[in-house]
């Protein structure tokens, strides 16, 4: 019997067991500094962030999540509005 | 010419002899480079203040000493990896098109994204030159960006600039025509590409990051807090975000209607004078007819709205350009997932509000296939600002001091359907994950007049244009086939003489269809207008005027519409209109970006629709009264 496996959520559901200081972006709270670590998502969509800036190791600050809606960030000197279902698709690491 | 002598770069030795030159504007969203474009060819090109909103390339030209410059607004991109509409369009037209100068318009404020598509624009090897637009907010940061090391680096001219500043724009279009004569030769970032496409893009801003280092001087870039953060505090604010939207729309149609109420009237009487001095002056009764009652009676009286629609527009101008239309996307995207919607559609409906046409367009920036076709399909439900008068002179005729309150209703319904519709086709033949909201927000910002002003009076021309043909020819059939009929010409008497007109071939055309609507009991006059409303919405009030013989005087055609309709049936056929296909041009736009299947789909899922909230209306009505 097969079973379908949604491969993208696997594979962040393991990175976070991993790690403590790993969490979702959509989990940040205001005001808090992290640290890209990678994003699970569609190519497309993911070479879309990467053309805003959200690649590699960037800075991220969380100017505003009010645990429900989008969120804003800023990277790379630009704020943007990011979908809280894509936001729980990139993985960040706690500066602070 | 001082800026093109001091470049550090490497200049074609001989010049171009060319007589034409296609330059194009590239750069991220939110450059200036709608604003840049519109001051070096004189046009008055919608400036967007939302990505996405421009998704088509925009030509024009200027010229210098006898040599012409063509120039392409190319939309706004973030560089040429993903598969959005505008990046494959924009690199199409850099690629495919003979393009001489590719103008680089870069936000210094953001430089790190921005020259990330300088890069690859660089690696194109094409004749180009960088704008370093903003550098009146650099110097409010006290930062300084050392363009002549951009130069080298890049080998190309870089000139600092300020759009918003005129003494930018002395000479600046011929340092472009020297430019575009003289070309130079990028020298393209080296970066090894192997690895995937991501593993590029990121080498690509490591090597941008560290090149930032060097170009600029006191680096002060983090972004402070400002003014616009606080207002955001409030405008984003989960329990008050909402409620100020719908006030702000509320806000919005209530002034156009109290604002132009005066305007209109002015505009009014002025068309009622005209038509009583040629009644005097003009001898031959048909030519007098066809001047005061077709043109006049017609047409003028179509232009009586002009204050109406350009107030629209100026309102949704102001929302766009100081960047509140991000913060109610950022507001909607919660509720609209919940239909299947991403809240980046909230442009597309909103532009609804002016012009269905443009709105139905800009959908093409939507790369989800099925959210697209929903959003343009429900955005004919959205009422234009066409719609907006003939609402105004219904409501006012039969509704007295409740016009406000009717005319928001009919908003509020139009809302309504289009938000159900879009549940329907989101839940069944348009099924679909909703697509992932990623939008650039810039900082709310007072719109300049310059902006605004181009924006309305693009859309007034607009309206004036349809107003002056297609609607003209509309209006001048209506006339000659209320004037005629199968028993051959009746005369102008027809349009003061019910009678006579029951002889014409709007009632024999009429007639044919009246059954359909007769539990509205709209009589065949009605009917006939609502044919022509096919063309443009504007056209039922010119067609009624017409029919009902008032030539250019308003209150008579209140004073009939109060004889000829109850409150009931008048409120039908205001949601009749409401709910039809809204102009022909909404339909070549929807068959343009959807394909003729869904167009057709559109006219006649909006008859049956319109048809449906008619007859709901008269009998709730009928219960009530």
């Amino acid at each position: 019997m097969f079973e379908l496996v949604n491969t993208s959520e696997n594979k962040l559901a393991n990175k976070l067991s991993k790690s403590d200081s790993l969490f979702t972006l959509s989990k940040i709270k205001n005001d808090q500094l992290v640290k890209l670590v990678d994003v699970v998502a569609g190519e497309n969509i993911t070479l879309q962030l990467a053309e805003l800036g959200l690649i590699g190791p960037v800075m991220i600050k969380m100017n505003r999540n009010v645990g429900s809606g989008p969120i804003i960030i800023t990277v790379r000197d630009t704020q943007l509005m990011i979908g809280r279902n894509l936001a729980s698709k990139l993985l960040v690491e706690l500066i602070e | 010419m001082k800026a093109c002598c001091e470049l550090h770069t490497q200049v074609s030795l001989e010049p171009s002899t060319k007589t034409n030159y296609n330059i194009a504007l590239v750069g991220n969203p939110n450059t200036g480079k709608t604003l840049i474009f519109n001051k070096l060819t004189g046009s008055h090109q919608k400036v967007a203040n939302f990505p996405g909103v421009t998704v088509t390339g925009k030509s024009g030209h200027f010229k210098q000493n006898g040599v012409k410059y063509t120039i392409t607004d190319l939309p706004g991109i973030y560089g040429f990896n993903s598969n959005r509409p505008e990046e494959k369009i924009a690199l199409e037209i850099i690629k495919k098109k003979e393009i001489d100068l590719i103008l680089n318009i870069i936000d210094v404020t953001k430089l790190e994204r921005n020259l990330f598509l300088t890069q690859q624009l660089l690696s194109l090897g094409k004749n180009m030159i960088v704008i370093l637009n903003f550098m009146d907010k650099v110097d409010q940061l006290k930062m300084k960006i050392d363009h002549k090391a951009m130069e080298s680096k890049f080998g190309i001219p870089t000139i600092p600039f300020s759009a918003i500043k005129k003494e930018s724009f002395e000479d600046f279009d011929r340092i472009i025509a020297y430019a575009t004569k003289y070309s130079h030769n990028p020298i393209p970032i080296e970066i090894d590409n192997d690895g995937t496409k991501l593993d590029l893009i990121a080498k690509q801003y490591i090597t941008i990051q560290d090149l930032v280092t060097r170009f600029v001087i006191n680096d002060n870039r983090a972004r402070k807090t400002s003014w616009s953060d606080h207002v955001d505090r409030i405008l984003l604010n989960e329990r008050w975000g909402f409620l100020i939207f719908f006030f702000v729309m509320a806000v919005v149609f209530i002034s156009t209607f109290i604002i132009s109420t005066p305007l209109s009237d002015g505009l009014e009487r002025l068309a009622s004078s005209l038509s009583v001095i040629i009644w005097d002056n003009v001898s031959n009764e048909l030519l007098a007819s066809f001047l005061a009652d077709g043109l006049i009676g017609g047409v003028g009286f179509v232009l009586v709205f002009l204050p109406q629609i350009a107030i629209i527009f100026l309102f949704l101008s102001i929302l766009e350009h100081s960047g509140y239309m991000m913060r109610v996307v950022f507001i909607t995207d919660k509720f609209l997932n919940k239909i299947g919607i991403s809240g980046k559609s909230v442009a597309p409906m909103l532009l609804g509000f002016g012009c269905n046409v443009t709105a139905i367009m800009s959908t093409s920036s939507i790369s989800d296939e099925k959210e697209r076709i929903t959003i343009a399909l429900v955005n004919p439900f959205l009422p234009c600002s066409a719609r907006f008068p003939v609402f105004v002179i219904f409501a006012s005729a039969l509704f007295g001091k409740y016009a406000g309150i009717v005319i928001v209703g009919l908003y509020f319904t139009g809302i309504v359907v289009a938000i159900l519709m879009m549940y329907i086709l989101r839940k069944t033949k348009l099924k679909g994950e909703c697509r992932d909201l990623l939008l650039e927000m810039n900082d709310l910002s007072l719109p300049t007049l310059s902006a605004m002003f181009s924006q309305v009076y693009l859309q007034v021309r607009k309206f004036v244009e349809n107003a002056a043909t297609w609607m003209t020819l509309g209006l001048i059939v209506m006339w000659f086939l209320s004037i005629t009929g199968p028993s051959g010409y009746i005369g102008p008497d027809a349009l003061n003489d019910d009678q006579l007109l029951r002889k014409s071939w709007v009632f024999f055309v009429g007639d044919i269809i009246q059954p359909v609507f007769s539990p509205f009991r709209w009589d065949s006059r009605i009917v006939t207008a609502l044919i022509f409303g096919f063309i443009a919405k504007e056209i039922v009030i010119g067609s009624l005027a017409i029919l009902y013989g008032v030539s250019g005087d308003l209150t008579i055609l209140e004073g009939v519409l109060q004889e000829e309709f109850t409150p009931i049936n008048a409120l039908a056929l205001m949601i009749f209109i409401l709910a039809y296909t809204p102009c022909i041009g909404a339909y070549f736009a929807l068959k343009k970006e959807l394909g003729s299947k869904w167009a057709n789909f559109s006219i006649i899922n909006g008859l049956i629709i319109a048809w449906i909230l008619a007859f709901i209306t008269v009998i709730i009505g009928g219960w009530l009264l």
